[in-house]
């Protein structure tokens, strides 16, 4: 008499999650970034550090003790590694269907690293405007008025229904299949980081503007960021996201000027 | 009451203008006389599949690359025949008979039956109604010149439904490889909003196939329900469903998900796929019963294996992409060997192996399908079904070309575990394989098989169809995938 089959053993789950779910390095980034942000801004709240919230940038008036702050390169270099720390808290958690598509449609010892260089692509593109943003605000001291953040969320909501933006977020949900190998497959992945990158700011810069310039609001930036996850993650009635994107963000532009 | 949808060639062998055909064509006249704002009207039933204008929770919805796919659309059916059946009711006693009026219901294009049902059907053919003066409303100009005048036909690979009903499971996960029934498991999905999704095989053929084949209406998303042959196909995809013999999703997420519609008085309704499930809760049958095994353009067996529980992992790629554009084209695959969990695994060898072809995009459907074949060795074509892979087609590709819409491409899946295992065994399977496109035609019908019926109107189409017999599509790549 024959033993009976045995069937094979389930793997643990954290090897399943890895298996189905290689974009999970995506989100210790981001808990990692946001940790960044909160701490940042309890840090500067409590006057730790002298610049006043997150992401404040260097030059920005930000009171008496920033008033007296001259501009230096250590505090340039500092506020475009918040720019970026920002961009990875607010952005890459929207890269999550493009990072586990282009994961799962790789080789597999290619995995983390395909989506890795997508992520470096889109960043590097992201990198760009915060650049210019905290070069201008560091030879221009300037602290933007409140309505200036609830006018550029109104904008940001009629940015909503252009052509232009309706393109881009199409753009945002696309993916393409990469090359399998070697040099032309790391290739591959950042020119499609980019070009998701070059969507994603078509598609939401006045967003990072608003909540760039709103600078002590964390809360702010966790609503908005759940704005452009929904956009460019969910996939039932994708449609009616718009929608429901520009109305969040008249309801934001009011509370920021009536709250 | 129950009714029962008949195979519309066993209509057309009855009389020529069957009272079922007859009435649908003044139906469709009458659907034609409505505003396009009507929801009974044929415009809008036609915008209910899809539409750039104005889209909304009615419009523009239909499903593709999904495990929702046949409950959509059984759904769609549903709703467009009873408006059509409460036209047919308030016809003219002349026009219809009693029986007709109180029984009407939609025919199916059952081509895959034989080589006879594989010809457009005479009553979309003919010129005129059977008064000889009323210009014909099932017949249309915008098809391939030959189909619409009965001198070709579908092929046997774009008629089979063996490969679908070979099928043992109804869905995949949306691993952008795993094959099934009826489609990747997925949200709600128009057309390709979850990117790792890859149509069902029934979804690819005969589905894809016969859109294609038939002619530019039917080969674009926008227009093909205006094509009245288009509700007969989809009656046979879902008759085809009612014959597969696996069980259908319990998932609560496919059975409660909701779609929206209107009724024959034009009243909103909404459907589940739990109430579309059994087409008797929707009060018909089909005249048939059972799998109805087709003609086999190449060894499609029944895939009988389990599906493993571990993803699919790419080992084999195209480097480039890949133009077609009429001609007969191979690209390398560069193939390794698997490093994921199969590499760990008990088992040898995998249990399931894909063929993926991505990204194909293209402004304009040609009115040719490829055929895909691996590493075969020659382009004989008595050689070549041996490495036959599946054909693909360009239904909905013209999407892939506008700005606003969110797909990168057409995706296709092939299960190729046979002819994996006997490259291997006949010790042809290596680091460098093959992948050919070979273009398909529409077959020529033998001329002592044809009826005539429409064929003095062809040359009108000619033209247009020879120029988009080789429109190019681009294949962004093909991809080898082991489970």
């Amino acid at each position: 008499m024959s033993a009976a089959p045995v069937a094979p053993e389930r793997p643990a789950w954290w090897v399943r999650l890895d298996w189905y779910h290689p974009e999970w390095t995506l989100g210790v980034v981001t808990v990692l970034a946001w940790a960044i942000l909160v701490l940042a801004h309890g840090a500067t709240s409590s006057g730790v550090v002298p610049v006043d919230g997150m992401p404040a940038m260097p030059g920005m008036d930000h009171g008496d003790a920033a008033a007296s702050t001259a501009p230096t390169v250590s505090a340039w270099a500092t506020g475009v590694g918040l720019w970026l720390v920002m961009a990875a808290a607010m952005m890459l958690p929207s890269l999550r269907t493009a990072m586990r598509t282009t994961s799962l449609t790789s080789r597999w010892n290619r995995r983390h690293r395909a989506a890795w260089l997508l992520a470096a692509g889109y960043l590097t593109v992201w990198a760009i405007p915060g650049l210019a943003v905290v070069t201008v605000l560091s030879v221009v001291p300037w602290t933007p008025p409140v309505w200036v953040t609830g006018v550029l969320l109104l904008v940001a909501a009629a940015w909503v229904a252009t052509p232009v933006r309706r393109d881009s977020l199409a753009a945002c949900h696309r993916t393409r299949r990469v090359p399998g190998q070697g040099r032309r497959a790391d290739a591959a992945c950042a020119r499609e980081g980019v070009r998701l990158g070059l969507a994603c700011v078509g598609t939401c810069w006045l967003i990072m503007l608003a909540a760039t310039l709103a600078t002590h609001d964390v809360l702010l930036m966790a609503v908005l960021t759940v704005v452009v996850v929904a956009e460019k993650v969910v996939e039932d009635r994708r449609r009616r996201l718009p929608a429901w994107t520009a109305g969040t963000l008249v309801v934001l532009a009011f509370g920021v000027f009536f709250l | 009451m129950t009714i029962v949808r008949r195979e519309v060639w066993s209509l057309e062998n009855e009389q020529a203008w069957h009272p079922i055909l007859h009435a649908y064509a003044l139906a469709v006249q009458e659907m034609r006389a409505r505003p396009a704002h009507d929801p009974t009207s044929w415009r809008y039933q036609a915008a209910v599949h899809a539409t750039t204008d104005r889209p909304d929770k009615f419009r523009n919805q239909c499903q593709h690359n999904s495990w929702f796919f046949l409950s959509w659309h059984r759904a769609y059916l549903h709703y467009f025949e009873l408006i059509v059946r409460d036209i047919v009711k308030k016809l003219p006693d002349g026009e219809v008979d009693d029986e007709t009026r109180e029984g009407w219901a939609l025919p199916y294009w059952g081509y895959d039956r034989g080589d006879a049902q594989r010809v457009l059907p005479p009553s979309f053919r003919q010129p005129t109604l059977r008064d000889g003066v009323t210009p014909n409303p099932l017949r249309i100009a915008q098809r391939d010149a030959g189909i619409n005048a009965g001198t070709t036909r579908l092929t046997v690979g774009d008629a089979s439904s063996v490969a679908a009903l070979a099928e043992t499971v109804f869905t995949s996960p949306p691993d952008g490889a795993s094959t099934a029934f009826g489609g990747a498991k997925t949200p709600p999905n128009h057309f390709r909003e979850s990117q790792l999704a890859v149509p069902g095989t029934l979804e690819i053929v005969p589905h894809g196939q016969v859109h294609n084949r038939v002619g530019p209406f039917m080969r674009s998303f926008d227009t093909a329900p205006l094509d009245p042959i288009f509700w007969l196909h989809h009656a046979n995809i879902d008759n085809i469903w009612t014959r597969w013999g696996g069980p259908d999703p319990t998932d609560t997420a496919w059975l409660d998900q909701t779609f929206d519609f209107h009724d024959a008085n034009g009243t909103p309704t909404t459907s589940t796929a739990e109430e579309v499930r059994e087409t008797t809760s929707l009060g018909y049958l089909y005249d048939d019963a059972g799998p109805v095994p087709g003609p086999l353009e190449a060894d499609m067996s029944p895939h009988e294996r389990d599906v493993p529980d571990r993803p699919a992992e790419l080992i084999g790629e195209t480097a480039d992409d890949i133009t077609l554009a009429g001609n007969a084209t191979r690209a390398a695959v560069a193939v390794g060997t698997p490093s994921g969990p199969l590499s760990t695994a008990e088992e040898a060898a995998p249990t399931r192996v894909y063929l993926t072809v991505d990204d194909v995009r293209g402004p304009v459907a040609p009115s040719i399908t490829y055929n895909v074949y691996l590493h075969a060795p020659d382009q004989d074509p008595t050689t070549e079904d041996d490495f036959f892979v599946g054909p693909i087609n360009f239904f909905g590709v013209e999407q892939t070309a506008r700005a606003d819409t969110d797909h990168g491409g057409l995706r296709f899946a092939f299960d190729i575990t046979d002819l994996y295992q006997r490259l291997r065994d006949a010790g042809r399977w290596g680091d460098e394989m093959t992948v050919s496109f070979l273009p398909v035609e529409a077959e020529t019908v033998p001329p002592d098989q044809r009826d005539d019926i429409g064929a003095d109107q062809a040359e009108v189409a000619e033209a247009a169809t020879e120029d988009l017999a080789s429109a190019p599509v681009d294949v962004g790549r093909v991809g080898v995938y082991v489970q």
